[in-house]
């Protein structure tokens, strides 16, 4: 067993931003809708799953109005949906992270109190499913565009059914970036192709029903439309097994 | 031999690469080299390695038409 703490809380990415570094706090609650189905002469209360979960998230901070940093990404909302990464396992490929292929804003609150920093309070409302997966390429900076980046990552044996989330930001240009998958970790093959990247921030989240083999992989290469992508950040992840 | 990719395709070229691949090691992408070919291109440079698990797969196909090469 692996005790985590603060330290180990690799990212919070919201729409493609990164927000972690205002936050001193992140609740995270899943819940499985039930039913009670006890009925008359029974002595015990009985509730059944209805086969719906919902998820909830807090987070609690400070008031951060850097470029593509806190403020930026939420005062867009309340109400909009989007991509939600994050991860308190540590930043190697591998780590677990949880990914929300929707993450609905349900409030922002700023709070400027006398004497004190002045904070920013968020919450969401899972829109779609929330999972698990594991860390393909951790959150960070590119050194290079036109070459493929990183360790592989080796997933176990092969299966049928996957998601892959892509978050990241950039200050200029534009790039393609896929999930890659191998059967030996010789040859790769395209798994996954995500939207262009561009300057800004974005995330998505893209499925396929078909199989995927056991070692992974991100590819970054340079879309030449508007010149090398510029400081751009990323992470990728996977999940095995669709939930929906 | 020649092979068309019905998949894009990324590998390495360097044999000595690919041994050290096939022995375990496990490298970092962007120190193997890799050659990109598009689905639908023809590679006659394919890791002789991987090829029985490609045509399994479906991600690759005989060529022998003897025609030009990507």
């Amino acid at each position: 067993m692996a005790v985590r703490s603060s330290k180990d809380v690799a990212f919070l990415l919201i729409g493609g931003l990164d927000v972690l570094g205002a936050q001193t706090e992140l609740s995270d609650d899943r819940m499985a809708l039930i039913e009670r189905t006890d009925t008359l002469g029974d002595l015990w209360e009985e509730y059944s799953f209805v086969g719906v979960r919902r998820a909830e998230l807090t987070q609690t901070g400070f008031f951060d109005d850097a470029a593509r940093g806190n403020n930026v990404a939420l005062t867009t909302g309340p109400g909009v949906s989007r991509v939600l990464a994050w991860a308190i396992a540590g930043t190697a490929t591998g780590a677990e992270f949880e990914g929300w292929a929707g993450a609905v804003e349900v409030n922002f609150e700023v709070i400027a109190q006398r004497g004190g920093l002045t904070k920013a309070n968020a919450r969401y409302v899972g829109n779609g499913p929330v999972e698990l997966g594991r860390t393909v390429r951790a959150y960070g900076s590119v050194a290079a565009t036109g070459a493929t980046t990183g360790t592989p990552l080796d997933n176990g044996a092969s299966s049928t059914g996957v998601a892959g989330y892509l978050a990241y930001n950039a200050a200029a240009g534009e790039a393609n970036i896929r999930l890659l998958d191998s059967p030996d970790n010789i040859t790769y093959a395209t798994l996954l192709t995500f939207a262009k990247a561009a300057s800004g921030a974005g995330a998505e989240r893209l499925t396929t029903t078909g199989a995927a083999q056991r070692y992974i992989a991100a590819d970054v290469t340079t879309a030449s439309a508007t010149g090398s992508i510029a400081q751009l950040n990323y992470f990728m992840g996977i999940v095995r097994g669709l939930s929906s | 031999m020649r092979y068309r990719a019905l998949r894009d395709l990324f590998y390495p070229i360097d044999k000595a690469i690919v041994r050290r691949l096939a022995a375990g090691e496990d490298l970092p992408m962007r120190a193997r080299g890799m050659r990109v070919v598009a689905a639908g291109d023809i590679a006659d440079d394919l890791p002789a390695i991987s090829v029985p698990v490609l045509l399994a797969k479906g991600w690759i196909e005989e060529v022998t038409d003897g025609g030009p090469v990507v």
